[in-house]
Parts: C-alpha cells; structure tokens; sequence
C-alpha cells in the first residue's frame, strides 16, 4: 500500500502545478478523447491491410478487439460485486482535476478497456498494437495524475484487459470459427 | 435503460463521432486508394484525402471538445451509451461516403471520351450488331481487329477510343456492341466468326491479316472463340477474368458501392464466365502469338492463374502489365493504346 501511495503522491503531483498541464492532463482522462481514439483506430483497422490476407487478420483483431471488451467488462462488475476501494479522494487529500466517480477505485474500468483493445490487436497487428498500447498507457497515467485511481487500480485494469484479450485471441478457439463467418458475411456486403 | 445525462452532449458526441469516422475513413480510401470510400476524387492527388481525412478528425475533435468542455467533466453517459452513439455516428459516416462516392465516379464517368462515334459506320454482324472504324484513305487492303467489350464492367465509348487509336495507325476496327446476344451462351460463340466473316468480305480488310481483342469478360470469350476460329491470326485479352473474382472490399477500388454491389452480385456475368471457361482453352490458341495484358492496380480479377501463366514462359504469349492502370481504365490508358497497337501491328 505504501508504494502504491507513493508512486500516486508522486504523479498527482504533477497536477495543480500548471494550467496547461492540467488541461492537458483533463483532455487524456477523461472519457471521451482517449477511449475514442482507441476506437477509432479500430474502425480504420477493419478496413486496412495491402493485401486480402493482412485486411483479414486486421479485421480479425477488430473483432477479438470487441470481444475482449465485453469480457473485460464482465470481470470488471464481477470484481465490483466482491469487492469496492474508495477512490483516493475519499480518504486523503489529493489534487483532482476530474469530478468524483462513485463507482469502486479498483480496478480502473477505462485502462481495462484500453488494454483489452492493445492487446487483442498486438497478437495481430504489432505496429498498431504498440500504438494502441502507448494510447491506453496514456489514459491510464492520466487518470493517476488526475486523482481518480491508485496506481494498483490502473495495473489491475491493465492485467485484467491483458488477461481478457489472451482468452479471446489464444484461448477460446471457437471464437476463430466466429469471426471467419463474420468476415465471410460482411465480404459479400463488401464491407471486409 | 439507456441514460444520456445531457441531450447537447450525447447529439456533439454522435456528431463528433460521425464527422471523425468519416475522417478515418477519408485517411483508409486515400492510403488504400478505395474509390468507393472517397468522398472526393483522390486517385491523381492522395494528399487530398489524407488532409481532407485530418481535418475532419481535427476540426470535429476541437469542436466537440471547445463546445462540450464542461459537460465533459461532470458525470455523463456510461460506456453503453457512448458505445451505442458511436456505432450508429460510424455506421451514418459509412452510409454518406458510400452515397458520396458514387459522384466522383459519375463526373469522371461522364467526362467526354476522346473519339466518339466520328468516322464509323454501323454494320450488323449475325444477329448483333457493331460500328466499323476504317482509315480515311485505305489504299491497300489492311489488318483489322475485332474489339469485343466488357459486361458491366467497361463501356462502349472505351473501345471506341482503342478503336480510333488503331485507325490512326492504319488498322481496320469493328467494336461489337455489348447487347444480350453477346452475353448469352452459346450465342456469344458465334458473334466473333460472324464479325471475322464480315470484315473478311470488306474490299478494305486483308482476310489473311485478321486479329481479335476482347476485354473483361470479352477478352474471356475471344480467348474461347479463337481456340476454335483459326482465321484469326493474333489475339489480345485485355484483363480477361478466366477465374472467379474475389468479392470484398477491394471491388470498391475503382467503383463505388452500389456499383461494386451489382458487380459482385451478376449472376449472369459469373454463369458467362464459367461456361466460356477460358483457361481450359487458352493452350489451343498457339502457336498463333497471344497478348494478355493486365493493369497492376487491378483488384477486379483474380491474379494467382494469371501469374501462373505468366510464369509458364510460353514464347506464343506476351504478358504485360500496365504500371498505374486498373481494370476499368486499361481500356483507354494511353500505354494499352501504344502496345496494343505496336503489338498489332507486328504480328498482322
């Protein structure tokens, strides 16, 4: 726990010092332009690649992307049912540059999802996989700065969007079958 | 139940989301050149689409952000909601380019074509009929060229402009207009030795010096026509289509959506194509010299045969491959002009 403080004294730090900072800080936590981008990115991915092969492996991430999501999402209430961790300012005093969520500190919902994405689309796709990684590193650091998350809440997400992803792409094989047929349906509406 | 918080929000957020996705996909057309996404014509300039791309990405985001930025930091829609207004502002960005598209296409389409039908003739050939293209002046009898047009795919004004360029370089020409009779089999099989049978009639036309040229599905059936027909001593396919053409998004290269749309789903095309079934007969054309000639963007056909034949090395084939020319502008791109011509007019 000490570390955990620690490391977010350390980053939310950063916050309060300066107005640009902190409206630069405000533009990457918050929960439209990062998680946006993310799946924009996405949305252009379905429909690249140089060549059927690539465009088809592309859209495969986009589809394990989702999927992923969703799982995501579902260990995440889980882990809400069983278990809640007030949001650091509920018990310190910290800088906040967000308003006060309600929902439990751990783990960080939005890092999950930005992993979920990262991952899924890396075992694919490894140059926007790594960009994808960096742009959910942000939302994640982000939200450590801005107060809302201890830095274990951003890790849990992350492991937990990571974790989400391996299922999908490398464990749950029937999945594959799926997107083979989604990919065939969606190539005679010319849309893959 | 679905919980938008503030209406202003949710309605700039579906905004922005439509305005950015549209933007994305200007970026994906112009890198990808998918003239079915394009919203405005990107193949000469592709710098156009990814600024055009940026803009719409940056100037929604900077709206939104600018118009909504206190309501951005309070409480608002959960991830469902924004999830949902998303999908449906990118599935609106898809249906608009698709609309859009189609007028690039059209304008491009509808540009004056160089030749028209100056200096020909109707004639009917069998049961169909064609327009004759003879030089000016013909002082002794000359080669002439059957010109068999595409189905769907190129139109008649581009044959006509290969036809002038042939005339000009004293080659006779007779473009079979595309009418049911040449789509419909076995029928189609008679058009080609009822056009030779003509021009072989012509005081113009040197029976012994005659060739045939067909593209897209034409070039499949002067392939199957000349196996059989031997009085023509050269042929050409122009982007033939030999086997089935892969249908996804790469159709939307050079058409726009609905186009691609029908392309794909003519069953007529594909049933033509399958009982010409050219490859079967490509080997009885030898050793009388054949040109296959193919645009290196051209995502319309099948390549893995073509490149299998390529690979044959068969001295009676010369293979081809037009740099910067696709599928339905191999017609009238000025290097098919000059090595058809050339082509012609060494083995007639």
């Amino acid at each position: 726990m000490s570390i955990d403080w620690t490391l977010f004294e350390l980053c939310n730090g950063l916050a309060g010092r300066s107005p640009t900072l902190d409206a630069v800080i405000r533009v990457l936590m918050n929960d439209y332009a990062l998680t946006t981008a993310l799946v924009l990115l996405l949305f252009g991915l379905w429909f690249t690649g140089k060549s059927r092969t690539i465009r088809e492996q592309n859209q495969r991430a986009v589809l394990s992307a989702i999927a992923s999501m969703l799982l995501g999402n579902l260990f995440v209430k889980a882990l809400n049912l069983v278990f809640y961790r007030p949001r650091p300012f509920a018990d310190h005093t910290v800088t906040l540059l967000f308003y006060r969520p309600s929902d439990s500190s751990f783990p960080s919902n939005p890092t999950s999802i930005g992993f979920c994405i990262a991952t899924s689309v890396w075992w694919f796709n490894r140059k926007m996989g790594l960009v994808l990684y960096v742009l959910a590193s942000l939302l994640g650091l982000a939200r450590l700065c801005g107060g809302v998350h201890y830095p274990s809440d951003i890790l849990g997400g992350a492991l937990i969007g990571m974790f989400s992803a391996y299922l999908v792409v490398k464990r749950i094989h029937f999945v594959d079958y799926l997107w083979t047929v989604i990919i065939r349906q969606m190539r005679r509406l010319l849309l893959a | 139940m679905l919980y938008f918080v503030y209406k202003e929000l949710a309605l700039g957020y579906l905004l922005f989301s439509f305005l950015s996705a549209l933007g994305v996909l200007q970026w994906v057309a112009a890198r990808y050149r998918l003239a079915g996404l394009a919203l405005l014509d990107y193949s000469e300039r592709r710098t156009w689409g990814y600024a055009l791309g940026t803009l719409l990405i940056a100037g929604s985001a900077v709206w939104f952000f600018s118009s909504q930025w206190e309501r951005i930091l309070t409480p608002g829609p959960a991830g469902s909601e924004l999830s949902l207004l998303f999908g449906i502002g990118a599935a609106c960005a898809l249906a608009v380019t698709f609309t859009v598209a189609t007028f690039p296409q059209r304008l491009h389409r509808d540009a004056p074509q160089q030749g028209g039908d100056n200096g020909s003739q109707t004639v009917a050939i069998g049961r169909t009929t064609g327009r004759l293209y003879l030089p000016s002046d013909p002082t002794a009898p000359m080669p002439a060229i059957c010109l068999v047009p595409g189905l769907g795919a190129g139109d008649r004004e581009s044959m006509e402009t290969l036809a002038h360029h042939l005339v000009q370089n004293r080659l006779v020409a007779l473009v079979i207009n595309p009418d049911e009779e040449l789509y419909s089999y076995p029928e189609t099989l008679a058009v080609l030795p009822a056009a030779t049978s003509l021009l072989s009639k012509r005081p113009e036309v040197d029976p012994e010096r005659l060739g045939a040229l067909g593209y897209d599905l034409g070039g499949d059936l002067v392939i199957r026509a000349a196996s059989a027909h031997k009085q023509l001593k050269a042929v050409a396919a122009l982007a033939p289509i030999l086997v089935d053409t892969p249908v996804d998004l790469d159709l939307m290269s050079e058409m726009p959506y609905a186009q691609a749309l029908r392309w794909a789903r003519d069953r007529k095309r594909a049933n033509l194509r399958m009982e010409l079934n050219a490859l079967e007969y490509r080997a009885s054309i030898a050793p009388r010299p054949f040109l296959l000639l193919y645009g290196a963007e051209d995502r319309l056909v099948n390549k893995a045969p073509i490149a299998e034949w390529g690979a044959q090395h068969e001295n009676w084939v010369t293979h081809e491959v037009i740099q910067g020319a696709g599928h339905l502008n191999l017609v009238d791109h000025p290097m098919t002009l000059q090595i058809v011509t050339r082509w012609f007019k060494e083995h007639l």
